[in-house]
């Protein structure tokens, strides 16, 4: 059923089935986007930096903006080591965030970060990142992490679970946060967009109604396009604080 | 004649746009938070610590066999946990946004 | 009635419990965000206050949830 709001998530086989062992490694239509969201990053970056000119270009000027951007942010959350050590992979992170929700906005494509097991990995990459760089810059200080200063002894064992649980949300929560809003708004997208051809082909005065809900479409369109920047520099930002705790877990 | 400066006048004008551009650029290098994910990150935090300690406790009895309390008390501690994570997003969200300290006080139907 | 599906429709109505507590959180929020809305500079100095608030009636809405997953995860059969 075409007004089906779930569709547009369906993962569907483009290639014929591949396995290594029980891993089922099919190319979908999931993975052909995640690789088009990499070759259009990729892509632009290299491209627009091509002219290496001292004045730089309109296309430039993007690329040295959008570098400078995530500089920023992670030197103002993990400090100059963390730009140092991190730089590189919350940059990755955020232009592939980036361009995979703004490939999802193109009508009939594929938002690859409206699955969940997609920003889960990428969530449970930067989980595996802090605690492997946690021990092996810091050793068994980075258990400090869960032990703040200054508590009593008394109440000292429960903060520590507390703070033990929280860790362990962390994932859970970074990955829900871009997930739910990228799935959410593709969702809402569709329902109010159905609304036209169903409020049109009611006949009557719900065909002048149905301007209404287009236009509510042209509207949530500008909010979404909104949403797909603000989510990947959300989701780089947090990389970035947690990736700080790696490098300072004393609080 | 009123569109034709002398130049100086006009590389002055320029000067004084750029420095404003520079300035806004500056100011707003983070950008707002929209209200629905704000909304989602609060619940998102909250639902996900309870999740956490329910599945933390669920694994406990698991391999303990103590259930039904690890159940429970892990859903216990994943609350508290939830009820810290807000709070500690919420203050960082009232320390970013601060009351107007001159803002008028209205008075309640009662005073 | 067979147990396990006795166990499903009794979790089913232990979670009603949560819809009460959805109640009273939105009326705990709702009220202050009245009280911060009329006087906007004391507010902050009742975050405590909400926060407490907030956490004693979510607390009873876990108890339902907490009876609710017992129920489907850790009864015994």
């Amino acid at each position: 059923m075409s007004n089906d709001p779930i569709h547009q998530f369906h993962i569907n086989p483009i290639s014929p089935p591949i396995h290594f062992g029980a891993i089922d490694a099919t190319f979908t239509n999931a993975s052909l986007f995640m690789v088009a969201g990499v070759a259009v990053a990729s892509g632009f970056m290299a491209w627009a930096m091509r002219p290496q000119a001292l004045v730089p270009g309109r296309a430039q000027s993007v690329a040295e903006i959008t570098y400078g951007f995530v500089h920023g942010m992670v030197r103002d959350a993990a400090g100059d080591e963390g730009v140092k050590r991190f730089f590189p992979f919350v940059f990755t992170v955020f232009m592939f965030v980036f361009a995979a929700n703004m490939i999802g906005m193109f009508p009939y494509w594929f938002a690859p970060t409206g699955q969940i097991i997609i920003t889960a990995s990428m969530a449970l990459m930067v989980f595996a990142t802090v605690l492997i760089v946690g021990f092996a810059k810091n050793g068994f200080k980075f258990l400090k992490l869960f032990v703040p200063s200054g508590v009593p002894w008394y109440i000292l064992w429960f903060v520590v679970i507390i703070e033990i649980i929280s860790f362990f949300s962390r994932p859970l929560s970074h990955a829900i946060r871009l997930w739910a809003n990228v799935f959410a708004g593709h969702l809402l997208l569709k329902v109010i967009a159905s609304f036209v051809p169903m409020m049109a082909a009611a006949g009557g005065m719900l065909v002048l109604g149905s301007v209404i809900p287009l236009f509510m479409t042209v509207a949530i369109y500008a909010l979404e396009f909104l949403v797909a920047f603000l989510q990947a520099y959300v989701f780089a930002m947090l990389t970035c604080i947690y990736l700080n705790d790696a490098l300072h877990p004393g609080h | 004649m009123a569109d034709r400066n002398p130049p100086e006048d006009r590389l002055d004008d320029l000067r004084r746009r750029v420095a404003e551009a520079r300035a806004e650029t500056a100011s707003t290098s983070q950008p707002p938070d929209s209200a629905a994910s704000l909304a989602l990150r609060f619940g998102g935090e909250f639902g996900a610590a309870i999740l956490v300690g329910a599945l933390l406790g669920y694994g406990i009895d698991f391999f303990v066999h103590t259930s039904p309390w690890g159940l429970l008390i892990g859903i216990g501690l994943g609350f508290v946990t939830g009820v810290v994570n807000v709070v500690r997003v919420a203050s960082a969200y009232n320390r970013a946004n601060p009351p107007d300290p001159s803002a008028p006080r209205i008075a309640d139907d009662d005073d | 009635m067979d147990f396990a599906s006795a166990k499903l429709i009794g979790a089913g109505i232990a979670c009603i419990g949560m819809g009460g507590a959805g109640i009273g959180v939105g009326i705990i929020f709702g009220n202050f965000l009245q009280g911060a809305l009329r006087n906007p500079t004391e507010a902050p100095k009742q975050f405590g206050n909400l926060i407490f608030g907030f956490a004693v009636t979510e607390a009873l809405g876990i108890f339902s949830l907490a009876i609710a997953l017992i129920l489907l995860f850790a009864a015994p059969h």
